[in-house]
């Protein structure tokens, strides 16, 4: 089996963290946010701005919660005091991540049900959260705290995940998503491209990949340029042809390693890597009612018809026919 | 505290002076962020010229070590600043244009040579952490102390790419115990390039598996040196 066929999270009962968790909810100011949603504020609500973690609406779904977590532990085959809740802030620019909060598994029942990170009171607001150009992502882990012995298809190196989900808080001021490397004669030869090769797309695991994990490089030039004139019309073409280039690839690569992965089953299993976070914003128009199994049919394209899923991703590119007829027609 | 930005503009008329060889007048150029006290800014003058001092020295020595012997004292100068002062692009287009430019284009001077923006401005301007010279010293200060070995920032001699692509760009850098331990590794016992790589590779994928910043110093190690044996499955 080659190394990009093999079987990355090969845990058994990952998928019951990953439900018990997905009901959390982080609240930035009076914006309630799902996993795998970014909110964007101006820089000085970033640095002011409230944050505190839901881990259930009521007290009834709190003690659900507990429960559903519990369950997991049994099917996963570890014991809840060898696990942790762990809540992660980190700021990009200056290569941050903090720890918010943890509290072994065991004992999460006898917290509150409501994480507060940051009140208004800048002096004690913890740094991750007070990068008003980076923003800052935060991530919750069920992971583990212990190193365990060695047992088929259960973690046992101790810091391992098997539930995590993301919120983001971006700035106005900063960039989101994976950000293109300049690529220059110096990054030509590293990887081996063509002299006038334009663009290049690298990651290790498509399935798990988050967007620090993916490496996107654009001709400098023309990022250069596209920086100088980043409203002009085909910089606008570009800038989008760009974002469907690179979630091309990530979809082409993540649907060649599902064909050798065993442990993968739906949107669920991918927790919050990009791949995951491009399938649950896609079907999240959707009424609640029918996002699940418009979710289980974006997988099933993923899986089997990679270009469907592409069609379907540039479809939903916002302005996309606007700025392209833009661009022919000339205008300004 | 207060401190000082140089706004992006004036960051691409400076540059482009100074490469000409141009005088620049920066001070009612300079716009000061924040309220409070001014930062003190005679230690960044004074790094400067330490640094001015040992390139002289060292002429046409191994560039890349003297960056990371002055990694450390730069993050020391600005470690106890409010994170939003550090997250600031335009602080650091203020420092390397006002303190550090002898060094910045010494160090990046192909590329400032050329004359094109397109090709010097990552290294000055601020906007880019795994390029700007000034940003990717502290970040490699940073790393290195709170991994808990200064002396591990210039301790990969030629170091320039891995220190840029398999510790700052990537993941790792959110660890400094595990980009601490993928430093010593490689300190102690140099990978030529494809293995580096392939390293690289399977110390990212199987990171993906793991919350990094919650490794101690001995699980970061042991980490680190099974993703070293090439050997293995992987």
């Amino acid at each position: 089996m080659t190394s990009s066929r093999r079987a990355v999270r090969p845990y058994r009962g990952v998928h019951k963290f990953q439900q018990a968790i997905g009901g959390f909810r982080l609240r930035v100011t009076n914006r309630e946010m799902e996993p795998g949603h970014r909110v964007v504020l101006q820089s000085t609500e970033v640095m002011a701005a409230p944050v505190a973690l839901f881990l259930a609406p009521d007290n009834d779904a709190f003690a659900d919660t507990i429960t559903a977590l519990h369950e997991a532990c049994s099917e996963a085959n570890v014991p809840p005091e060898s696990l942790e809740l762990a809540v992660v802030g980190k700021a990009r620019r200056v290569r941050l991540a903090e720890v918010l909060w943890r509290k072994p598994l065991s004992d999460v029942a006898e917290e509150d049900r409501v994480l507060n990170f940051a009140t208004g009171d800048t002096a004690s607001r913890p740094p991750s959260l007070s990068c008003p150009h980076s923003g800052c992502d935060i991530a919750v882990y069920v992971a583990l705290k212990d190193q365990l012995e060695k047992m088929p298809l259960r973690p046992w190196q101790r810091g391992t995940w098997l539930g995590r989900i993301e919120f983001a808080i971006s700035s106005e001021l900063g960039e989101s998503g994976p950000v293109p490397i300049p690529l220059g004669p110096i990054e030509r030869e590293r990887l081996n491209l063509e002299k006038d090769a334009l663009r290049f797309f690298q990651v290790d695991s498509a399935l798990t990949a988050g967007s620090d994990d993916i490496e996107y490089y654009v001709d400098e030039d023309l990022l250069e340029r596209m920086a100088e004139n980043p409203h002009s019309p085909g910089s606008r073409v570009l800038q989008r042809e760009l974002y469907i280039y690179a979630m091309s690839c990530l979809v082409w690569q993540a649907s060649a390693e599902l064909a050798g992965e065993h442990m993968i089953h739906g949107v669920g299993d991918l927790a919050d890597s990009v791949i995951g976070l491009l399938l649950r914003r896609a079907a999240a128009a959707a009424p609640d009612d029918e996002r699940s199994s418009l979710e289980d049919r974006l997988f099933r394209l993923l899986r089997d018809h990679p270009v469907e899923l592409i069609t379907m991703v540039e479809a939903r590119t916002p302005g996309l026919k606007k700025h392209w007829a833009q661009a022919l027609a000339g205008d300004k | 505290m207060r401190y000082p930005t140089l706004p992006r503009a004036t960051t691409e008329r400076a540059l482009k002076s100074l490469i000409n060889g141009e005088d620049i007048e920066l001070d009612d150029q300079v716009k000061w962020q924040m309220a409070g006290d001014d930062v003190d800014l005679a230690p960044f003058a004074e790094l400067s010229a330490n640094i001015d001092a040992a390139v002289q020295e060292l002429q046409g020595s191994d560039k890349d070590a003297i960056e990371g012997r002055f990694s450390v004292p730069l993050y020391r100068l600005v470690k106890d600043f409010p994170v939003a002062v550090i997250d600031d692009p335009d602080f650091w287009a203020f420092l390397g244009i006002r303190y550090f430019w002898n060094f910045v284009y010494w160090r990046q001077s192909k590329a400032f040579d050329e004359h094109e923006p397109a090709k010097y401005l990552r290294y000055a301007d601020g906007r880019s952490f795994s390029e700007c010279v000034l940003i990717r010293m502290y970040l490699r200060g940073k790393t290195v102390v709170e991994g808990g070995d200064p002396d591990l920032a210039d301790s990969v001699t030629e170091a320039t790419d891995f220190w840029r692509s398999h510790i700052i760009r990537v993941s790792t850098s959110y660890s400094p115990v595990l980009a601490a331990a993928v430093v010593r590794s490689q300190a102690t016992s140099r990978l030529p390039t494809d293995p580096l790589r392939l390293f690289a590779r399977r110390l990212n994928r199987q990171s993906a598996n793991i919350v990094t910043c919650l490794l101690d110093e001995s699980d970061a190690d042991g980490f680190v040196e099974r993703a070293r044996n090439l050997e293995s499955p992987g």
